[in-house]
């Protein structure tokens, strides 16, 4: 019986930044990019073509700047702090229309369905802060601390983002 | 705007929003390719290794894998599942498309990285291909080979199958069992 092996995020990045090898890349691209995809993908409203473009984007200047990562962070908030950042760039150039569709998920019951359509709607009427920290926190399961590390401001802004993000998330789905 | 209005959401509606992250899937098989592409041009990935030195790594890698299990050297034990106030699940995977050595080697690669992943989202798992002769009883049913296994912990049963339904297993031609271990 052989184990699945797993190393760390660290003796992956240790091997990369050793080696720079292709395999050593897609180490890491392979433990992460499933992750960074789908916060690109929900940050650009469904967009898959522009998740991709950002995706690749973010790889590039996370390879670029690996051998300045601290650790502060774990390896994934940091990377999902360049893939946000990413993100917002692609916001100012420009406007998304909200989708009216679900995208692909496991299995969802009608109600389910209609819920996840609504909220989507909603979400995209959310201005950019407001919907940063609602996806980041509600939506992807991030902490405060994390979601602090990953838009860079302090846990207690990220704490009060939030509170006034949902109240206007709710006042939208109140009138919906 | 009332007092509560920014407060907690209620159970369903956080369910909601939790749901709305399963959405999307992975980037397309093709992105890699060209992301890897995108860095050589830019001259972040070193240059291929040549002839005997590229299989260098490799064999390094092999010889510390040897020791590391001659050592009796295990993967860290991650949470019960009762600390995560969940259930164990088993996911035998059965069959799947022959493939070669190298197609193999990538699989459990692959594998490796689907299971980092879960451990990444505090998903007790641990996993290990199954190698060997197989011996199945009753002798003679015709029952697919069981050729590797995942042991996750999880919150509940939809969290169970959503977690089997993204196994790369499925990729390759191969199926995935879940039960619950009691």
């Amino acid at each position: 019986m052989s184990r699945y092996e797993t190393p760390s995020d660290p003796e992956l990045v240790r091997r990369f930044l050793e080696d720079r090898a292709q395999e050593s890349f897609e180490s890491l691209y392979d433990r992460h990019s499933p992750y960074l995809f789908r916060v690109a993908f929900r940050m650009l409203h469904g967009d898959r073509s522009a998740a991709e473009d950002v995706l690749q984007e973010a790889w590039i200047r996370a390879v670029t700047s690996l051998s300045r990562f601290r650790g502060e962070s774990t390896l994934r908030t940091w990377l999902c702090g360049i893939t946000m950042n990413c993100c917002r760039e692609v916001w100012r150039r420009r406007t998304f229309v909200p989708i009216d569709e679900l995208p692909e998920s496991p299995s969802p019951s009608r109600a389910d369905r209609l819920q996840g359509v609504r909220l989507e709607r909603a979400l995209g009427q959310l201005d950019h802060d407001s919907r940063e920290i609602i996806e980041l926190y509600d939506v992807l399961g991030h902490t405060h601390d994390e979601v602090a590390a990953i838009l860079d401001i302090a846990p207690g802004t990220s704490k009060s983002r939030l509170f006034r993000a949902r109240a206007t998330l709710r006042g939208i789905l109140g009138t919906d | 705007m009332s007092d509560n209005e920014g407060a907690d959401w209620n159970d369903n509606e956080a369910r909601a929003l939790r749901g709305l992250a399963e959405g999307g899937g992975s980037p397309a098989p093709e992105v890699k390719p060209r992301i890897i592409g995108r860095m050589r041009v830019l001259g972040l990935l070193a240059s291929r290794p040549r002839g005997l030195w590229a299989w260098a790594p490799w064999a390094a890698a092999a010889v510390f894998a040897v020791i590391g299990f001659l050592a009796g050297r295990v993967l860290p034990s991650a949470p019960s599942a009762e600390e995560r106030g969940g259930t164990k699940y088993v996911l035998l995977l059965t069959g799947g498309a022959s493939a070669t050595p190298e197609e193999n080697a990538a699989r459990r690669h692959e594998y490796g990285a689907w299971l980092g992943d879960l451990q990444e989202r505090g998903v007790s798992a641990d996993g290990a291909e199954l190698v060997g002769a197989r011996h199945e009883f009753p002798e003679g049913r015709p029952n697919e080979p069981v050729v590797g296994y995942f042991v996750v912990a999880a919150r509940d049963e939809s969290e169970a199958v959503a977690i089997a339904r993204a196994n790369p297993h499925l990729r390759h031609g191969g199926g995935v069992v879940l039960a619950a271990i009691r």
